[in-house]
């Protein structure tokens, strides 16, 4: 599964990209531990999460809803899940 | 990194899965960037007890320090606690599949700022004085409480 919500995919455009392992980790520590990688970036840069909790792909997208940012990729397959989030504000 | 509003949740239950279900919520709310309230009551005081301490209390009160559980690493469960049982079987299939237990949670939530507010006629029903509970916590009572929940945007009991 290959989802893409820019225009440009995001390994196109040389972002400053900061990496964060949360296998292993289960709901609610992958959200937890994105909001402090979230706050370390600057705006226009992007973390790149990968997860292996079965909740994490739907949580992601309303994760990235609430609090105003944008998924930039979500890549599968199921349990292995690797999400791109752009820092908007 | 906000998605603004505020979040309160009342914890009236002192059992191991309501207050897992709790501070999961808790620390999600926080991590969207919310503000998040958490108002502690009856039972749920029981989670931010410290070891129990018996001087300078009356006998009904040194009943309650010794009958209660005393701390939230020793919360029952509410359903299959089999007389204590239940919660080192749940502590260690928590520990095994990788689950973030309790008083991790609360340190957390402690961390990332979540305001808890001891209820003062639950604490003094349980015979607790501040002494008896963690650092860091605010007392209050009902208007704390409904200040909070006023201008909150999700409001549970648990």
């Amino acid at each position: 599964m290959f989802m893409c919500y820019s225009p440009i995919p995001h390994f196109l455009l040389f972002v400053p990209n900061l990496e964060l392992d949360c296998t292993g980790l289960k709901c609610p520590m992958p959200i937890v531990r994105l909001s402090r990688a979230m706050k370390e970036i600057e705006v226009g840069d992007t973390v790149t999460v990968h997860a292996d909790d079965a909740a994490f792909p739907v949580d992601i997208e309303s994760f990235v809803r609430m609090t105003g940012q944008r998924l930039e990729t979500l890549t599968g397959p199921a349990p292995r899940h690797t999400a791109v989030i752009l820092r908007l504000k | 990194v906000s998605a603004g509003g505020r979040t309160t949740l009342m914890v009236h239950s002192g059992d191991l899965d309501r207050l897992f279900a709790a501070f999961s919520v808790a620390l999600g709310a926080a991590a969207a960037g919310m503000e998040v309230t958490m108002y502690f009551t009856f039972w749920g005081l029981t989670a931010l007890r410290r070891r129990r301490r018996f001087a300078g209390k009356s006998f009904a009160d040194r009943l309650l320090a010794w009958m209660l559980p005393d701390g939230i690493d020793r919360v029952p469960t509410s359903r299959m606690h089999l007389g204590g049982l239940g919660p080192r079987f749940f502590g260690l299939l928590m520990r095994r599949r990788n689950v973030t237990q309790l008083p991790e949670l609360l340190a957390l939530a402690q961390q990332m700022g979540v305001k808890m507010i001891a209820c003062e006629t639950s604490m003094h029903v349980m015979g607790l004085d501040r002494n008896d509970l963690i650092d860091g916590l605010v007392y209050g009572g009902v208007a704390t409480y409904l200040a909070d929940a006023a201008e909150s945007k999700v409001t549970l009991l648990v």
